[in-house]
């Protein structure tokens, strides 16, 4: 038997070969991405370019760690590197190879690529331009997080910020507008960017598939502002929406009218602010200069009375006492009109009986 | 002049007849256009068109109204014959109760009854408030230069409140009275021949017929 010992010990290092090699081809998701850290884990590891911009390259493994993407390897977003050290720089990675319908990935189905591609952003990444923001600039590379995860970038609270990282202006208005201000007390219910423009989807407002679109935006806004368990909380009237689609503006709004005044038309898109605010283009002093805006010369009695009027409301003063009183006449007067109807039918039917009985008097007729 | 020709008797003069036509058309449109706005079954566009060319239909009817006022004797017989006085509350009150009970004396009307004169008044009444208020109405926010948007809101009330209150008046109540109830069903034929069945006539207001006539 001694002779065999020899033979089993030379078994084993091959079969330890043939695993060493096979580990070296394909290394285990851990070892490689320790690679790749061994460089980009190292805090402050940057490459300067020629133009003397300088590319922070340090990826935090804490953030990798708590990412989505936790089990993926650097690779399979970053496939084209092939070898450690890369030369070349990585080309910027497509979400597309795993978030597509019916991936076995394990990713979110859908196709909120597809969407990305038909809206603003994907149409001006398509025709060139280069500021044009990919998935990455809204929800993060390494540190990426599901949305109803606090500490994603595309969080509720953190949306504005993300979208004011280009959207500058917009962002100083809104941060400044009712909205904004709630956000920043913690109000959970408040709109940002993305209630309003959508996510994925987000269209320029001239299309009539944004949902900021002038013939969409009133809708956009009733979604929250007809709510009334909503707008009780903050002394809001959940009427004005109503009120709106009862009014003018509102009918023409809905039958295409789209010069018609809709909510953003008086209220502002961004820089929304409550009318007892004297920078709010709805504050009496102002009113004025907004009506003006569409009905050239208007004047101080535009500010005389309510805009968003709701005659059923006591608040409405006279306007409700008179429309009461209407109600009361008109109810009245149909009153009126039944008794009439039921004075006829008894006498018809006393006509009928007396004429059965042979004592009709004369004139009366069924 | 309410004569007696076979078993009908005059009711509206061929004048009446065109003032009346006139009324119904544009009442019908103004409601109808009225409601459709209202209850957003029509957009805005198409519907104010319609309701400012009825409105300037009742505007019409009521300057013919008001030149056969000045002109017709017909008219002049009519109207005064129309005016409300103290006796036709207490007639009215009367004929409900002779109606229910069949006791007392039925009241003679005369050419118009109680209630054809309150709603001949009430058409009037309707007319002027709803043509004042159309007017106002007719000029957008271009009234609100020289009215405060509050009373641009009351007006507005008042115009489609008033609105609804013609309908149940003119469209219910003044079609059931003249041409459903009292045996006119289907149609009382004095507004398109201007002559009514006497025998109806004399029923409805208790009167032999050109009795009522001034």
């Amino acid at each position: 038997m001694r002779p065999a010992r020899p033979l089993a010990a030379l078994f084993a290092l091959l079969l330890l070969g043939a695993a060493a090699a096979r580990a070296q081809e394909v290394p285990a998701a851990g070892q490689e991405d320790l690679r790749c850290l061994g460089c980009h884990g190292k805090p402050g590891f940057k490459k300067v370019l020629s133009s003397g911009q300088v590319l922070d390259l340090f990826v935090d493994p804490t953030f990798l760690r708590l990412s989505s993407h936790k089990e993926r390897r650097c690779v399979e977003c970053h496939a084209d590197v092939n070898e450690v050290p890369h030369k070349e720089r990585p080309q910027r990675v497509n979400c597309r190879r795993c978030h597509y319908e019916g991936n076995t990935a394990g990713a979110p189905q859908g196709e909120r690529y597809l969407d990305f591609e038909n809206s603003v952003h994907g149409k001006a990444l398509k025709a060139g331009n280069t500021k044009a923001p990919v998935c990455q600039d809204c929800h993060g590379d390494h540190n990426i997080l599901p949305g109803d995860n606090g500490r994603s970038n595309v969080a509720h609270a953190h949306v504005p910020q993300v979208c004011g990282a280009c959207h500058l202006q917009v962002y100083a208005q809104y941060r400044e507008s009712v909205h904004g201000k709630a956000l920043a007390r913690g109000v959970k219910d408040v709109p940002v960017c993305t209630d309003c423009h959508g996510e994925h989807t987000i269209a320029r407002p001239e299309e009539t598939s944004s949902s900021v679109n002038a013939g969409n935006v009133s809708n956009t806004c009733a979604r929250c502002h007809s709510k009334v368990a909503i707008m009780e909380k903050y002394g809001v009237k959940a009427e004005q929406v109503a009120t709106y689609q009862e009014s003018f503006h509102g009918i023409a709004n809905e039958f295409g009218v789209l010069k018609a005044a809709n909510c953003s038309s008086c209220h502002t898109a961004h820089e929304i602010l409550p009318e007892d605010d004297p920078r709010s283009t709805v504050a009496a002093a102002n009113i004025p200069g907004t009506c003006g805006r569409c009905h050239p010369g208007a004047n101080a009695n535009f500010a005389k009375g309510r805009i968003h009027l709701n005659p059923k409301d006591r608040s409405a003063g006279v306007v409700y006492w008179v429309s009461l009183g209407f109600k009361v006449l008109t109810i009245g007067t149909l009153a009126g009109l039944f008794v009439h109807i039921l004075m006829d039918l008894y006498r018809q039917m006393k006509g009928r009986r007396r004429a059965e009985g042979g004592a009709g008097p004369a004139g009366e007729t069924p | 002049m309410a004569g007696e020709r076979g078993e009908t008797v005059e009711r509206m003069s061929l004048w009446q007849r065109l003032e009346h036509g006139l009324l119904a058309l544009c009442v019908c449109l103004l409601i109808g256009s009225g409601l459709a706005r209202y209850y957003k079954l029509a957009g805005p566009d198409g519907t104010l068109v319609l309701h400012k060319w009825a409105a300037a239909g009742l505007v019409a009817a009521a300057l013919l109204h008001a030149t056969g006022l000045l002109l017709s004797r017909s008219h002049q017989r009519d109207f005064r014959g129309l005016a409300l006085r103290r006796t036709d509350f207490g007639q009215a009150w009367r004929g409900m109760a002779y109606e229910l009970t069949g006791k007392g004396e039925a009241p003679r009307y005369g050419r118009f009854t109680p209630l054809q004169k309150l709603q001949y008044w009430g058409i009037v009444a309707g007319c002027a408030l709803m043509t004042g208020s159309g007017l106002l109405l007719w000029q957008g926010p271009g009234s609100l230069a020289y009215l405060p948007l509050w009373v641009r809101n009351l007006v507005l009330v008042l115009h489609s409140n008033q609105a609804q209150l013609i309908f149940v008046v003119l469209i219910l109540w003044h079609l059931y009275d003249v041409h459903l109830a009292n045996g006119n069903f289907p149609m009382n034929p004095a507004w398109l021949t201007g002559r009514m069945k006497a025998e109806i006539y004399r029923r409805q207001h208790r009167s032999e017929e050109g009795e009522g006539a001034a």
